[in-house]
């Protein structure tokens, strides 16, 4: 008990151990409309993005939530508009948009190197610097995600199932989708620090992707999702602290073993079905 | 004094282009769909028939021409189960209450939400499958879940896409009495078909699309060589059988060689 009880001494631990539940498990509550969107390349895209906002917002002065929020939700926003025409698709504007974005990052941190060394947290996650205010932001987001999820729980679902179809029954889509684009922006720039921009997409996708290999049912998948967020969470800054290794690798390796062990189950459980039909037939 | 609304149309239609990109799919389209109407459309592949469903159903705006809906409508709208995601996770229930235009906000449905699913499904014959996932179903069952959905929307107006696609001969039937069913009771009723025989040929009125309007009217008097060949492209032939016209495909040539004999005397 003492290895789990141990960390706890720090403070920066204790704060370190509830932002990466609360980043797990909103990352994952976001994620699994990204990934069934088949927009998995979006969180990747998005985080770059706002890297290109969050250099911007240093150089002018200007608060990281407020420059980069603006810059990510403004990303987030054109990115929809782009999409929208059939010619380009989703994932080419995704393309388009944030790479050129996160090349404004690299090219304005390239004019000044003196600051650099800021932004590898931004880039590689640093969970146990963070503040008891990243606490209470990326708390504040949670809450705010998961309160605008369980309200639109119902047109998000036939959004997420059927896009073309939803308005005909009714479904504000396009309000949806900038609804959609405005909470997966602030997903991003919240556990930014946390997970660091080139670690968030896995953050988003790994544990909805593990939590569909298990259900056949959105309800279950989308709980179970948060679940296994929180708990790579968890499970993440304890090897982080033991292995003295970054907390943004630590989390996301621990959603890598658990989506292998989800993987092999289910295969496992595919062969069951089919021997079972092979014999009952 | 009752006023008579049973001919105004629901969906009017004038002068109605539509275009993805600049590339126009339909063009001058004029028409209007009115209570208790059983509209068949027919037309070849990628000639805007799934388009001009979803201009009536105001899930795309016209780029010219202008769509006019009397009042709110409520329309139950059945996709071509190809664009349908099979491995999405939901179950057959849950997509049937999707179609519920209930209580909007929150996680969950309401007792008589869960009931009027479970009576439609039970009516569609699908009852004992509520529980099961989308991708278990067989062809005509998953047609079925989707009709579900539709009516679940207590609609005045449903549309069809495709919907006798890939069906067996009983689930086409007991479709297209539900159809009747509706039109009972003055549900507006539009489908895309590309089944001349089993389907358009049944129903009151057709209308044949090849980007824009070629004809409209009852299959006797729409389903001609002329009209035909205008809206397919391919010459057809027509016989009558009680009553209802059947198209045969004309082949120019025989399609299959005829046998040649072999030198023995015997076919080749």
């Amino acid at each position: 008990m003492d290895i789990l009880a141990d960390p706890f001494r720090f403070e920066f631990f204790r704060n370190g151990m509830i932002v990466a539940a609360l980043a797990g498990g909103l990352c994952a509550m976001v994620g699994t409309y990204v990934v069934l969107r088949n927009m998995s390349y979006i969180g990747h895209g998005l985080s770059h993005a706002i890297f290109g906002g969050a250099v911007a917002s240093f150089l002018a002065g200007i608060n990281f939530y407020l420059g980069a929020g603006a810059w990510g939700v403004t990303s987030a926003l054109v990115v929809n508009r782009v999409a929208r025409r059939r010619t380009i698709g989703a994932d080419a504007a995704i393309g388009v948009v944030t790479t050129v974005s996160f090349a404004v990052g690299v090219a304005l941190i390239s004019r000044a190197r003196s600051f650099t060394r800021n932004f590898e947290a931004a880039l590689f996650g640093n969970v146990l610097g963070v503040e008891p205010a990243d606490v209470v932001i990326v708390g504040a987001v949670a809450v705010g995600v998961a309160a605008a999820i369980i309200s639109f729980y119902r047109p998000f679902l036939f959004l997420t199932f059927d896009p073309d179809v939803a308005e005909m029954f009714g479904v504000r889509t396009a309000r949806l989708d900038a609804l959609f684009a405005l909470l997966l922006a602030a997903t991003v720039i919240a556990t930014m620090q946390v997970l660091g921009v080139t670690l968030i997409a896995a953050a988003l996708v790994i544990p909805p992707v593990t939590a569909r290999l298990l259900t056949d049912r959105f309800r279950v998948m989308l709980a179970l999702a948060v679940v296994l967020g929180i708990l790579s969470g968890l499970v993440g800054m304890y090897l982080s602290y033991y292995l003295d290794i970054a907390s943004g690798a630590s989390i996301v390796l621990t959603q890598g073993v658990g989506f292998a062990i989800a993987y092999t189950a289910s295969a496992q459980r595919r062969t069951h079905r089919r021997l079972a039909g092979v014999v009952s037939h | 004094m009752l006023n008579d609304t049973s001919s105004l149309p629901m969906v009017d239609l004038e002068g109605v282009g539509f275009a993805y990109d600049q590339e126009p799919v339909l063009t001058e389209v004029t028409m209007q769909i009115t209570p208790g109407m059983l509209l068949g459309v027919v037309g070849p592949s990628g000639s805007g028939k799934t388009t001009l469903l979803k201009l009536m159903g105001r899930a795309l705006s016209p780029t010219i021409g202008r769509v006019e809906v009397s009042g709110p409508l409520r329309v139950g709208y059945v996709p071509q189960v190809e664009t349908v995601n099979w491995h999405f996770p939901v179950t057959v229930d849950e997509v049937v209450l999707m179609g519920s235009r209930g209580r909007r906000l929150g996680v969950g449905y309401t007792t008589s939400e869960r009931r009027s699913a479970h009576l439609l499904l039970h009516d569609l014959g699908i009852g004992h499958l509520e529980h099961r996932h989308i991708r278990e179903l067989s062809g005509g069952q998953q047609q079925r879940v989707f009709v579900a959905r539709a009516l679940m929307a207590d609609p005045q107006l449903v549309l069809l896409d495709e919907p006798m696609a890939g069906v067996d001969v009983k689930t086409r039937q007991d479709v297209l009495a539900v159809l009747r069913a509706l039109v009972a009771r003055s549900v507006a009723v539009v489908l895309t078909t590309h089944d001349l025989n089993s389907v358009a040929a049944h129903l009151p009125e057709v209308v044949c699309i090849n980007h824009r309007v070629v004809a409209q009217g009852p299959p006797a008097a729409i389903l001609v060589p002329d009209v035909l060949y205008e809206t397919f492209g391919a010459e057809m032939e027509l016989i009558e059988h009680e009553g209802h016209p059947i198209v045969i495909d004309k082949h120019p040539e025989p399609v299959i060689a005829p046998m040649t004999r072999r030198a023995d005397g015997h076919p080749g």
